[in-house]
């Protein structure tokens, strides 16, 4: 019965980028977990923010924790919703869909749409998106001084494998 | 208290644009600044609202009011709608709906919601609710029903035959009035993307806007989407808002290129340049008001008003160089002629053409144009003759004097049926197509003064429906050839000038036309109309002048353009600040458009202005906004009839003309104490001190002061006459006075009764007194107490006489007064003592103990009568002494003996008693009290005081 079935994540990547004028910071994580619904098309994800390596220098990296996404309080990351495309799932293809739902960072929730690419194969799923989370969207202030250092909208690459 | 801010117009207007035209825009609301607001509304009295996270507000055109409760201020407006009965429903974030009434907001009863409100629409009596998160319901009477559950709905609309459109992430529903699902809009259907955000209704059906692919139109009939824009043709990204311009346009606020204008069918979307100070993403909410003009909602700068009737075309939006010299309107081209060349724009594609026709010279100047059929134009040079430009092949034939032309000068063309009448500085030229030849071989016909035409130089040539070509001449006045009649007006009819530049004719068959330094003049056949600066045009020297197919009639002059209806002879004037830069002097740079638009230059650049067709777009809509007494707010719709006392008023009116608020005046009169119309640009009058009486108060708005023919609003009230002046008061205060005098009249007698009655005991009284007094027995003991005395001892009987003589002098000197101090009545009492002791020695004795007997009063002899009646009737002797105290007690004068009761009285006592009584019920109201108690008899007064 198709109302039972449920992807479950196997494998997920997420990578940021922050390219401002005067430096590109990336960092990345491989401890996305997730969810899809093939009925209902929905879907949860999260991601423990602790987990992102990469950055420029330890330093930097202990002030995106402490300065700027406050982990301690806000530990995750987190992606709700339902995939606005009435597609089934099951079958094999490749989709282009619009993922609808509540983006959570820094503790933040804000209404979003979210384009991504699905592959259907026998008994497996492989998403990709790319998108852009403006840190105004998410109250995560940043000093005038780091400006040039620090891009307003960081973007942000997903890849996950999903099984059922 | 509601915060009332005055507004500062700031003036913004884009300096140089891009390569587009763009409208005139005027003033962003500096306060609206501070204030994080996201949905407009117009409601049907003309108010503009505005509402977001920091609540409620009414905008007027000049001053913003904020209408939220102060305990909502914290509650996020997120949709105003307005009910069947004209009253203001607000929706929250919170799911709250509440209603406006009297200023105030009241809570609606609503599901128990706790998503947004997006949407309120009533159709007649129920109320279609939309939500985002929660469905659509319904409220049928006083119940609500979901219609359907769970849904989240972006925006909602109602269209013609009362459809109700929902916008969602899975395409657009269509219901009826009834709530029941009538369609679903989805890809199926053509939508080209299912997230529909924004929805707009139209005549027919509804635009819905998408999340990323444009808009699409919905027909109300169903059958498959129309006009939609596809991906392929959608460039300008995801939707803010849309909105229709009442010809059709639709206006998008877009995230990346801000405000986008497509007219369906015409041309592609373009791109609108509304300011560049203005970033495209901080365009949001847009409205179209009911004068024509468009609101756009600009994050973190406030409102920005953009006159979508007002395009300028200069800069990089206006190709050709050079002065103007000549603008004509064919189809869906603009010619425009330069001392550079003649150019050609396409209104579809907003293309530029430089038009060089082999043949055309630099010394043509082409001073007027005339498209006779497609492809065909007449251009008009000055002294180099008439030239036939065919389009198609790029070449001119020219036809000049030599070819029986009047004249070489061609000022203006007119094309009737079957000729091209040429006005020319020699005169004019009538032209005929030939028959088999060439159309370039014309045949004229010429005028000139020896004809009857007014002058030879002639700037216009008109002609009417009637069949009437009319001749604009040059020191001459107006020309008219009918029936191959030439006739002329001039001074002699009173024209006050006979230069006339420009004519036109209006869709009543006048004809208008512009003199020069005296304004413009309307002619109707019979007599002439004259408007000049007193009737409110802003310039005499006019330049040019246009009607369009709706009446109205544009005057190009140097000071600007001003735009009059001419049905009612209201004006408007387009002011400098809406982005007119100086108009260009030039006589045939003005031209009309079938579909009403007018076309003028600039000095450098051209204007494309469309008359409004709603009557909002001439005359302000005028309303009492409110009242005060005693500057308390008072309800506009509450009794009429005021208190004597409440009759300091104060009237708020408002005109709302958005276009230009500035230019709103006032006349208000207060019927039955101003005696005329008081002009103001004040929206305020405030009447101090009324009299009582009946009063109108009318108040009136208009453009520039033109208030004739401008609807008034009135409001009769009365004020009451005190109660003072009142019949009933009047009557029931004659009622009160017939009481009071009777019941003083009664009193009276009743009074006048006990006196009489107090008299006749006074006398009882001291009749009696004298009686005992004089008693023979009292006498006979006296002196027979004498006789002992005189005796034993003659100096005591010389005292006993004289006391004896004081005792009666008392009695005689007190017995006419109603009462004396109690000094004298003791003194008294104390003759009487030492006479009678004189009789009974040691066994009779009296014991006064009073302070101050001069603070009291008494009846007079009445303490004597008493200690009197203690000798009469008690036994007095050696084994049985009688003693009288006399002293004051718990404010009572107490005379007391020891009971010895004789066995046989000498009578009478109780009459006696009887009298006392009744004298101290005159003087008190405290009464008498006797009594007879362990041996004692106790008689006690109420103390008098003795007033000094």
């Amino acid at each position: 019965m198709a109302q039972d079935l449920r992807y479950q994540l196997s494998n997920g990547y997420v990578h940021f980028v922050s390219d401002a004028p005067l430096e590109r910071i990336e960092a990345e994580s491989e401890s996305l977990k997730g969810v899809i619904d093939v009925a209902t098309r929905e879907f949860a994800f999260t991601i423990p923010v602790r987990t992102f390596q990469g950055f420029n220098s330890p330093l930097q990296q202990e002030h995106f924790h402490e300065n700027y996404m406050e982990t301690d309080r806000n530990p995750n990351g987190q992606f709700t919703g339902r995939i606005v495309e009435e597609i089934d799932l099951t079958a094999p293809g490749i989709y282009q869909v619009r993922a609808k739902g509540t983006l959570r960072i820094h503790g933040i929730a804000t209404e979003r749409i979210i384009p991504a690419t699905i592959e259907v194969k026998e008994g497996e799923m492989t998403l990709s998106a790319l998108f852009d989370v403006p840190l105004s969207d998410h109250d995560i202030s940043i000093p005038r001084i780091v400006r040039q250092k620090i891009a307003e909208d960081i973007a942000v690459t997903v890849e996950a494998t999903f099984t059922l | 208290m509601k915060r009332v801010f005055s507004c500062l117009i700031g003036l913004c207007l884009a300096a140089v644009m891009g390569a587009q035209s763009y409208p005139a825009s005027y003033h962003l609301l500096e306060e609206l600044r501070e204030l994080d607001l996201s949905t407009l509304f117009q409601d049907e009295d003309g108010f503009i609202w505005l509402g977001g996270a920091d609540g409620l507000f009414r905008f007027d055109g000049r001053i913003l009011e904020n209408f939220s409760a102060p305990r909502d201020s914290q509650a996020t407006v997120s949709v105003i709608a307005e009910d069947h009965t004209g009253r203001l429903l607000v929706g929250y974030a919170s799911g709250a709906v509440a209603r406006l009434g009297q200023d105030k907001l009241y809570p609606m009863l609503t599901p128990d919601l706790r998503t947004s409100i997006t949407g309120l629409s009533p159709i007649d009596e129920s109320l279609f609710l939309a939500t985002y998160g929660e469905g659509l319901w319904c409220r049928k009477g006083s119940a609500w029903h979901c219609i359907l559950p769970d849904l989240s709905i972006y925006d909602m609309v109602t269209s013609s035959q009362e459809f109700v459109w929902l916008a969602t992430d899975q395409g657009v529903y269509q219901l009826n009035n009834q709530g029941k699902l009538i369609r679903h809009w989805q890809e199926s259907s053509g939508l080209p993307d299912r997230i529909v955000q924004h929805l707009v209704a139209a005549d027919s059906g509804v635009w819905a806007g998408t999340y990323t692919d444009g808009v699409a139109f919905l027909p109300v009939e169903g059958g498959p989407v129309q006009q939609s824009l596809t991906a392929s043709n959608w460039v300008y990204g995801q939707l803010e808002d849309l909105t229709i311009q009442p010809d059709g346009t639709l206006w998008m606020t877009t995230w990346e290129h801000g405000l986008v204008e497509w007219h369906p069918g015409q041309m592609a979307p373009w791109p609108v340049q509304v300011n560049q100070q203005v970033e495209a993403s901080k365009l949001t909410e847009l409205l179209v008001d009911r004068e024509g003009a468009t609101w756009v909602l600009v994050a973190e700068l406030g409102l920005l008003n953009v006159r979508g009737d007002v395009a300028i075309f200069d800069g990089g939006a206006f190709a050709p160089a050079g002065e103007l010299l000549a603008i004509h309107a064919a189809g869906i081209y603009i010619w425009v002629s330069t001392m550079e060349g003649l150019f050609r724009y396409n209104v579809r594609t907003r293309q530029w053409e430089h038009h060089r026709p082999t043949g055309l010279t630099d010394d043509d100047l082409i001073i007027s144009i005339h498209e006779v059929q497609p492809e065909e134009v007449w251009l008009g040079t000055f002294g180099q003759g008439l030239l036939r430009y065919d389009v198609a092949q790029k070449t001119i034939q020219r036809i000049t004097e030599a070819d029986g032309l009047i004249n070489d000068n061609i000022l203006d063309m007119e094309a009737t049926n079957g000729s091209l009448w040429l006005a020319t500085l020699g005169g004019v030229s009538q032209a005929t197509f030939p028959v088999g030849e060439p159309r370039w071989r014309l045949r004229f016909q010429n005028y000139d003064q020896e004809n009857g035409l007014g002058a030879n130089y002639i700037y216009k040539v008109v002609s009417d429906s009637q069949g009437r070509v009319w001749f604009a001449t040059d020191g001459q006045g107006l020309t008219v050839l009918e029936n191959g009649t030439f006739t002329n007006y001039n001074a002699s009819d009173g024209l006050r000038s006979e230069v006339i530049y420009s004519a036109t004719t209006d869709p009543q068959g006048n004809i208008w036309f512009s003199t020069l330094h005296d304004g413009i003049y309307r002619f109707d056949g019979d007599s002439f109309l004259h408007f000049g600066l007193e009737e409110g045009l802003h310039g005499v020297d006019i330049v040019a002048l246009a009607c369009d197919p709706h009446g109205h009639l544009t005057i190009v002059h140097e000071e600007g353009v001003d735009v009059m209806d001419t049905r009612h002879f209201h004006l408007i004037h387009l002011e400098d600040d809406i982005g007119l830069l100086e108009v260009n002097a030039n006589l045939n740079v003005i031209t009309t458009r079938e579909n009403g638009e007018v076309w003028f230059g600039l000095q450098q650049g051209m204007v494309r202005y469309k008359p409004g067709g709603a009557a909002q777009s001439f005359i302000p809509t005028t309303w009492l906004d409110y009242i005060e007494v005693y500057l308390e707010e008072y309800p506009v719709t509450g009794d009429t009839v005021f208190a004597y006392s409440d009759n300091h008023l104060t009237f708020g009116f408002v005109g709302l003309w958005f276009a230009n608020p500035a230019q709103v005046t006032y006349q208000y009169q207060l019927e039955g104490y101003d005696l005329g119309w008081i002009t103001t640009k004040d929206q305020e009058a405030i009447y101090p001190d009324l009299s009582p009486g009946e009063y109108t108060f009318k108040v009136r708005s208009a453009i520039d002061g033109q208030f004739e023919g401008t609807p008034v609003v009135r409001y009769g009230f009365r004020i009451a006459s005190p109660f003072w002046m009142r019949g009933w008061f009047i009557a029931l205060l004659l009622i009160l006075t017939g009481v009071a005098i009777y019941l003083y009249v009664k009193s009276r007698e009743r009074r006048l009764q006990a006196l009489e009655r107090m008299e006749k005991e006074r006398i009882d009284f001291q009749f009696q007194t004298l009686r005992s007094q004089v008693n023979p027995h009292f006498l006979f003991n006296s002196f027979n107490t004498l006789l002992n005395v005189i005796d034993m001892d003659k100096e005591r009987a010389v005292t006993y006489v004289e006391k004896l003589s004081d005792f009666f002098r008392s009695i005689l000197a007190y017995r006419e007064a109603a009462i004396i101090s109690l000094e004298e009545e003791l003194k008294v009492v104390q003759d009487y003592y030492y006479l009678q002791q004189q009789r009974y020695g040691d066994n009779f004795s009296l014991a006064i103990s009073i302070e101050d007997p001069t603070h009291y009063a008494v009846p007079p002899l009445l303490l004597q009568l008493l200690v009197e009646n203690a000798l009469k009737h008690n036994v007095v002797s050696r084994a049985q002494p009688l003693t009288v105290q006399v002293y004051i007690e718990d404010d009572d004068l107490v005379v007391r003996n020891n009971l010895q009761r004789k066995t046989e009285s000498e009578g009478g006592t109780r009459v006696g008693l009887a009298n006392i009584r009744k004298r101290y019920e005159m003087l008190t109201d405290r009464p008498v009290r006797i009594a007879e108690e362990n041996n004692w008899f106790t008689v006690r007064l109420p103390i008098i005081p003795l007033e000094s």
